[in-house]
């Protein structure tokens, strides 16, 4: 009984706590952000900028594109610093907010070579927000998998950004998350 | 007083020990105000790519750096209203830092400025190093700072790494500014 009395104090304790991000605690999640940890340390972000306080899936912090924000704040790593090898299959997920059907944007996913900037990226896909967001005028989640190019290598970078297509309200996404989709 | 007694007073204490220390006090508590473990930055900004390096990091694969090519690190900036919605007395800045040898005494830089004088600081501190000693692996360093009675929400606080008297490069990673609130 007292043994038992013991453990349970230890599991409830841990349980009590709870996991960390899901980053930490899937491997098959390979970045996660919800832009809190870069607000204040973007000097050109500072006032009026992609990244912003209006609205936020989670946390105070997310992007957007309006009127004078043709394209987002960008997220941009390279392979190596994903994955140990090159995964095959990549799901690309955000939580977008569109306020209305004029108001449209469309989330980028390029790989690119930092070796030769003006070349044309090796991937290059658009996940289209006007047809994925509905209903509009509140948080979803939207998703696009994308096939990882045999020709990749640690030091392409994966990028993710939103392009502005039409109207001018803002458009926000929060919680870029990238996930083995092998 | 029998194990048994001992185990059963305690076990309150222990389901709570591990998570929340002020578990269900809704008074004073640690407020996280900022983190970051560089590795977002590193992700997120073209300007900053100098100041940041994948050779070493606490966590992840990222953390910031100075040497004698680039004595100040990127900077944070941010004003205090948007950090708390009442005027705060104390904050608390922690830090893992890398620090190779006794001589390489490089500073955390905390400093207020008001937005209509960004470049002149109404209040400045310098966290150390070097005086706890552990040279050439991780270690945390963490300080509090009483705030000045003049300043409101339009008020910044700047954080950045200072090379300052170091000789070699110093690293640090996993910042966290927090509040007894």
């Amino acid at each position: 009984m007292k043994k038992f009395l013991l453990f349970s104090a230890c599991v409830l304790g841990l349980a009590a706590c709870g996991g960390g991000s899901d980053a930490e605690s899937d491997p098959n999640v390979l970045m996660h952000t919800d832009f809190e940890s870069v607000d204040g340390w973007l000097p050109g972000e500072q006032n009026g900028g992609s990244l912003n306080r209006e609205k936020a899936h989670s946390g105070k912090t997310s992007i957007k594109v309006d009127g004078t924000h043709e394209f987002s704040l960008s997220f941009s790593k390279p392979f190596g610093q994903l994955h140990e090898s090159r995964p095959k299959k990549l799901k690309i997920s955000a939580w977008t907010f569109v306020p209305d059907a004029q108001s449209l944007a469309s989330i980028i996913v390029s790989i690119s070579d930092p070796s030769a900037p003006d070349a044309k990226p090796v991937l290059w896909e658009a996940l289209d927000l006007g047809k994925e967001s509905k209903p509009f005028g509140e948080w979803k989640e939207v998703s696009k998998v994308i096939t990882v190019p045999a020709n990749v290598g640690p030091n392409n970078k994966l990028g993710i950004y939103m392009w502005r297509n039409s109207g001018t309200k803002a458009v926000y996404a929060d919680d870029f998350k990238v996930t083995l989709a092998d | 007083m029998t194990l048994f007694l001992r185990i059963l007073y305690c076990l309150p204490v222990l389901l709570f020990a591990g998570c929340s220390p002020r578990g269900g006090r809704s008074d004073v508590q640690e407020r996280l105000l900022m983190h970051s473990s560089f590795e977002d930055l590193e992700a997120c900004s073209k300007t900053h790519q100098d100041n940041l390096t994948t050779e070493k990091a606490h966590t992840g694969s990222v953390s910031m750096f100075v040497d004698a090519q680039h004595p100040f690190s990127a900077t944070y900036r941010k004003e205090l209203g948007a950090l708390c919605d009442h005027r705060p007395r104390r904050l608390t800045l922690s830090a893992w830092v890398w620090v190779p040898t006794p001589d390489d005494d490089a500073v955390i830089v905390m400093a207020l400025a008001n937005p209509s004088d960004p470049d002149h600081p109404i209040f400045s501190k310098h966290i150390f190093m070097t005086p706890l000693g552990s040279f050439g692996k991780w270690k945390r360093i963490r300080q509090s700072f009483e705030l000045p009675a003049d300043i409101h929400a339009n008020t910044q606080l700047i954080l950045y790494l200072w090379h300052s008297n170091a000789q070699s490069t110093v690293y640090s990673d996993d910042w966290e500014l927090t509040e007894l609130w």
